[in-house]
Order: C-alpha cells, then structure tokens, then sequence
C-alpha cells in the first residue's frame, strides 16, 4: 500500500532540509567557495554575539516595510477599486501601473533624499513596490463575481454602491488576501533598498556595512533575519488567505476580460500616459520652482539623451545583456531543476521546503551575498538577474508541471506511457502557460534588479552611469539613464505580456 | 452473444484511505461480460461503479479478488494496446488539434500513426471539418465525440466508458446515444458503461446491471432483448418502457434501503 504515513510526510522535507544546513557547514567551513560563505556555525555565533544589533535593525526593518507596506496595499486596492466602479478606468489605471512598476526604485531614491521626505524613504520604497502587484491582482478579483451574480443584481436594479459592497468587494476578497501575501516579500524588498539610501539604522544598513567590512558572519546573519520577517509575515498573510477563500468561497471563476480598446484607442493610451507623466513632471518643476538638483526638466534630460546618446547606448546594451542573460540562464536552470525534481519524488519531497520558502525572500538580500561572493563587476549584476528570474520560474514551473488537464493523467496511464512520455506530452506541454507568466512577472524585474545590482555593485550599465551622472552633478544625464531604464523594462514587459497572450489563447480548455 | 470470457471481475474488495477511515467502495464485486458484449452497470451516486471501472482499467490496485481481460491482467492488456477509455471529464489535451488528440494513442503506445484511421474515425463522430481545430473551439458535446473517437482509435480489445455524457444537456445526450449505438455496431469491443441514467443503459447495453449502494455489490442483472442496430424509436415502445421502470424501480427500492 502507498499509504503516506507522518513519518513518511515529514521524512524527505527534514531530511532536505538537514542536508542543505551540512552542505553549507561543509562548503563554509573548508572555505570552498572562499571566505564570502560562512559556515552555518559562524553566522548563529554572529546571531548570538551581535544579536541587539541584528534585533534592533530587525524591528525598524520591519516596522518600516509594515508601515510602508500597509499604506501601498490601501492606496492598491483604492486604485483597484477605482477600476470596478469605472470598468473604462481599468486600462488606463493597469497600465499606468506597469508603467510606475517600471521606474526603478533606486532611481527615485535621489529624488526623494534631496526633499523633505528623505526620513521615510524606506518606508516610500516599501509602498511602491507592493502598490504594482496589489493594483494587478485586487481589479482581477474585483472582476470574478460570477456572470449570474451580477445579472441577480442588475434585475433588482441594485445601485453601483450596492453591487461592490454587497458582490464585488466580497468575491474580490480571496484575491485581495493573495495580493496581501504578494505584498510581504515585496514590502521587505522595498524597505531594505530604501535603508541603502542612507537610513540610520535597519537590516539594509546592516547587511551593506558588513559586506563592506567583510564581515560575512554577520552580512549573512542580517540576511538570515530579513527572510526570517519575511516568512513570519507571510505565514500572518497565508492564514488570512485561507480565512477569505473559506469565508468567500474562492470560485473557479476567472475573471472577466478588462473591457477592450478599440485598436486606435489603444495605441493613442499607449501614448497619452507617458505623454501625461511627463507633462506632469514639468508641471511639477514649474508650479514647485524644483531646482535642477532636486529634478531637471525634461526637456534638459531630452537634449542629454540626443547631444551624448553613445554612452547611454553603450550602457542600455550592457544592462540588457546582463537583465535578458539572466532572465534566460535563470530560466533554464529553473525549469530544468523543477523537471528534475518533477521526474525524482523523493527529490521533489526532499526540495519541498525550498520551493516553500523561495516565495517569501526578498531576492534583494542575495545582492551584497552574491558581490561578497564575485566582487564588484559585471559577473555580479549577472548572478543577481539569474537568481532574481530563477527563484519565481523555478516555483511556478513546479506548479505548471503539475497543473494537467482533468483525466489526462488516467488517459496516459491506460495507454501505458512512461515517465518520459508523460513528461514531454503531458506534463511539459501544461506548463507552458505557467511559464509563460513566470516570465513575464520576471521580464520587467530583472531590468529592475541589473539597475539595483549596477547601482550598488556594477561597474557600467544604466544603473553606475546613473550613479556617475549624479556624483558630478549632472541632473539631466543621471535622470537620462532612468529613462531609458524604464523604456527597456516597460519594453520588456510588453512583449512578455504580448507573447503570453498570444500563445496561451492556444492552451485555453 | 458468444459465451468466451471477455472482462472478470472476481470477488473485487477495494477500499479507499487509511486502514482506520477506510471507505469500502466494493465488496464481492462479481461481473463478468462477454467477449464482444456491452454492459452497463447502473447506481445510485458513490456506489462504487466508477471505481469497479478503474480497477479494470488498471488504475486502482485492488484489495483482494481478481480481474482479468481474457485471461489476462489489465496492466499485461495495457501493454498490448488493448484498452479504450472515455471519461465524463473529456481529458483532452487543449494544446493540440482534434486530430493530434486522437493520435494520441498510438504515440502514446509507440506505434506507427495510421492517419487513414484517424480520418476513418474523425468521419464516424462527424467531425471531418473540424479535424484542425482545438478543444476549446468545440462544444461540450462535440468535445465528448473526440473523447469517444481517441477511446476507440487502437481498435481495442476492451471499451471503458465511465459517464461519458454525463457532463452534458439532455438534448446531447440524447443525440450522442443514437450515435453512440451506431458508432459501437461498427465498432465491436468488449465495452463496460457506467452510467447513472436508465435510459442510457437500456438503450444502450445488451445487458443491465444494477449495483446496491456503498460498498457496491451486484443487486440485479436484466437482459435486454433488443438487438444491435437500435434506432432512436425503440425508446417509445412499451418493452423499453418497461424495462427502465423496473430498473428504475430497483434503483429507487436501493435509496429506501440506504435511508432505512
């Protein structure tokens, strides 16, 4: 009999887990990767013996991604709502969305320092970084009320007031709990990338100082501690998640496709919110007399971009190589580990905990890890983008392998097939859309990480030409290479999302 | 009908979870049909029927008892190819053509795809033109014929059909059973259907079977004697009639039990 007995349940996730913790000791106390990685022994001795400090900068790391992240979620799902009581918003307000998403936080980090919200850029960070996701997955919950639902409400001739209160906002809720969960790691990600920008105290301050300090006892330890709030966090956000899918029924509805544009239409929106941002920005400088060290105008970032475009193209092809690089080399050692483990079952129990806790980590505590690790350069920027798109496919792929149409798996027993053959017919093939979407949430990020890792580690690419401009003062040549930062990443996603449509009509049931 | 051994069921117990909250699903489970004979198995929700099908298919172990294909095991059938199964989920595969998921059989089995009989049963279920397109352009009923046509593309030795319309409005299944009939005269397998409508059964199947509720046993057998080449106009006549009265007579006599 197959009956999976606790100890059995239990077994291979402890077992892989107890294995990992001895490879780190091993690899960290013979110093076979060098001194960057630490034995499991030295970063507890640095838990134990720097612990006030490690505690105190837990606590305002994580006050601060709370704070900040609490406030993005409300000002997510106020704007999500926007879209459920407006249905013409919801275009506009998703891709204004993405096109926030895709400036990148450090960028924005200037700005902020030189006004008078310099206190609260962790905070700020924390709220950006969760507002995306909240907006994306909140207007797709507000969107699932089932088609008779809304009929029901229409006929008593219910008011706009009514229907969200009483169908739309309650249907929306499992979502709303997903988007909160989302929202954890994204919070902390925020919250330490602001405390580089000169907070007095925090994990982020911690984890940068000891990497340059060579301290990597406690730069793992900071780390350490950053993913233990973020699982703590996570698991508050999973219970609510489950609390609201038993309470609200979670249906298998999906939602309701975002009204669509007339082809003119479209591309006239494709135009008009960069157009309005921009216009915007320069309403920004004139009404506030913003001085070209705080902001330049963008006509002076315009004329940057024109008189000087070499480096700036020399710097977007670097930043590219390095963002799609580690976008493809992350996907391929992703899919072909989640393959390995969907073909292995007892690697696939021992690895289990892995995939658990991959969602949770703010992926940008492997930065100073990894430049301890390869030092300043390129090859850093490199490993962050790879293990920026590695940890989302790997996770999605897993699942996608494992999503097979209803009975197919009993069609393909009957018939006798292998474990090849259901991994190539079967299973890879049902994975497609999953991976699709894993890509595409990883497109536009891994621009975003190669322009943090630059910034902080890099020696060329958008993110050190951003930081060179600024050093010397030069306002509208730093502000250029944001720009083209966000063009590319903005690019990046579209075509992402295009080609996710495009082929997942074909997988539709 | 011929008297050789086709499908066994000996003496099957089978039960689901642990040994502390095991569920019996069959107890003494005895069947056997024909070589060439259609069978419907017939009973009230959760009785079993679906998982006696499964054991045949080769996809539950069984407790105890046994079951064999012509002397055969399933696994030892399944390796010959012999084995067609259609489910009331239609479990094809989104991703490919009407005509890839009838293929799919033979590249499943690792055998040479005969395309003349691929065309040969995409004609059958009246699907010729739409031999390209996807499941997802397909009606529910149009998606069952597909079902239906990968089921029976090896030619195989023994059909399992667990509630293939059983997922469709009256009026299709209606339809799809005066085509099913047809299509089954001109495709004679060893055929197990489980089904929960009396009329399907009996318009269907050379012999009823009527199971108890959970654990499913064997309460009653009916020969039905219509012959094949069934028509749509025997379900007026009163023999017909009849019989599904008393069927579902027996049927509901079951609920009583389980409620008493």
């Amino acid at each position: 009999m197959r009956t999976q007995t606790l100890g059995g349940r239990w077994l291979l996730p402890a077992l892989g887990v107890t294995v990992l913790l001895v490879l780190w000791q091993v690899v960290g106390a013979g110093q076979l990767l060098g001194r960057s990685i630490p034995p499991l022994t030295e970063v507890i001795g640095a838990l134990g013996s720097r612990g006030d400090v490690i505690w105190r900068a837990t606590l305002a790391t994580g006050q601060r991604a709370l704070l900040g992240g609490l406030a993005g979620f409300a000002l997510g799902v106020l704007l999500a709502s926007v879209t459920a009581w407006l249905p013409r918003s919801t275009a506009p307000v998703l891709r204004s969305a993405v096109l926030i998403n895709a400036i990148p936080v450090v960028a924005v980090g200037p700005v902020l320092m030189s006004l008078s919200t310099r206190p609260f850029i962790p905070e700020i960070f924390a709220g950006l970084s969760v507002l995306f996701s909240t907006v994306l997955a909140v207007s797709d919950g507000l969107r699932t009320a089932s088609p008779s639902s809304e009929a029901l409400f229409s006929v008593y001739g219910a008011r706009r007031s009514t229907r969200f209160r009483l169908l739309l906002f309650p249907s929306a809720l499992p979502m709303v709990a997903d988007a909160l969960r989302l929202a954890v790691p994204a919070a902390l990600l925020g919250a330490i990338l602001g405390e580089w920008f000169g907070a007095d105290r925090g994990l982020g301050v911690v984890m940068v100082s000891a990497m340059r300090n060579v301290q990597y006892g406690l730069l793992w330890a900071a780390a350490l501690a950053a993913i233990v709030v973020s699982v703590v966090f996570y698991a508050i956000a999973t219970a609510l998640e489950r609390a609201a899918s038993a309470r609200f029924a979670r249906g298998t509805q999906a939602p309701s496709p975002v009204a669509a544009l007339r082809r003119g239409e479209n591309a006239l929106l494709g135009l008009a919110i960069p157009v309005a941002l921009v216009l915007l920005w320069q309403i920004w400088v004139w009404v506030g007399h913003v001085p070209q060290i705080v902001a330049p105008q963008p006509a002076g970032v315009g004329r940057a971009l024109v008189t000087d475009f070499v480096p700036y193209l020399e710097a977007a092809a670097l930043t590219t190589v390095s963002a799609l690089g580690g976008l493809v080399s992350g996907a391929i050692v992703g899919i072909g580990l989640a393959v390995l483990v969907s073909v292995v079952p007892w690697l696939y129990s021992m690895l289990s905990p892995l995939a658990l806790i991959i969602p949770t980590v703010p992926i940008v505590v492997f930065i100073p890890i990894i430049g301890g690790l390869l030092g300043y350069g390129m090859q850093t920027v490199f490993a962050s983008c790879v293990l920026m798109a590695f940890f989302p496919i790997y996770v999605l792929a897993l699942s996608g392998l494992r999503s097979r149409p209803p009975g197919a798996d009993d069609v393909f027993a009957v018939h006798g097939a292998g474990r090849w053959q259901r991994l190539i017919r079967l299973s890879l093939p049902s994975s497609v859309p999953t991976l699709l979407l894993a890509v595409r949430i990883s497109a536009a990020n891994c621009f975003l990480i190669a322009i943090s890792a630059e910034w902080l580690m890099g020696q060329g690419g958008l993110g050190r030409l951003f930081s060179e401009r600024r050093v010397v003062l030069d306002n509208d040549g730093s502000w250029a290479a944001v720009i083209v930062a966000v063009a590319l990443s903005v690019a990046a996603y579209v075509i992402a999302a295009a080609a996710e449509r495009r082929v997942s009509a074909r997988w539709q049931s | 009908m011929t008297s050789a051994p086709g499908l066994v069921f000996d003496s099957v117990e089978k039960s689901y979870g642990s040994s502390r909250t095991a569920v019996k699903a069959l107890t003494r489970f005895s069947l056997t049909v024909a070589e060439g004979e259609f069978v419907a198995v017939l009973g009230p929700s959760g009785c079993g029927k679906s998982t006696a099908l499964r054991v045949a298919a080769g996809l539950e172990p069984l407790d105890s008892g046994a079951v064999s294909v012509a002397g055969e095991s399933p696994a030892r059938l399944i390796r010959e190819g012999g084995l067609g199964v259609a489910f009331q989920d239609n479990a094809l595969l989104p991703w490919l053509t009407v005509a890839a998921n009838i293929e799919l059989p033979y590249r499943l089995t690792g055998r040479p795809v005969d395309r003349g009989r691929v065309a040969e049963l995409i004609a059958l279920v009246g699907l010729s033109d739409f031999a390209a397109s996807r499941p997802s352009q397909l009606s529910g009923g149009m998606r069952q014929r597909v079902s239906i046509a990968r089921s029976l593309v090896l030619s195989p030795r023994v059909l399992l059909l667990d509630e293939p319309f059983g997922a469709l409005d009256a009026v299709t299944r209606h339809r799809l059973n005066t085509e099913l009939a047809r299509i089954l005269d001109a495709e004679r397998s060893t055929t197990l259907l489980v089904t929960h409508s009396v009329e399907e059964a009996v318009f269907l199947a050379d012999r009823v079977v009527v199971m108890t509720g959970r654990p499913g046993r064997v309460k009653l057998e009916t020969s039905i004697p219509f012959g094949r080449g069934r028509t749509k106009e025997i379900q007026t006549s009163g023999a017909f009639l009849a019989i599904v009265a008393e069927l579902t007579a027996a049927l509901d006599a079951d609920d009583a039990d389980v409620a008493a």
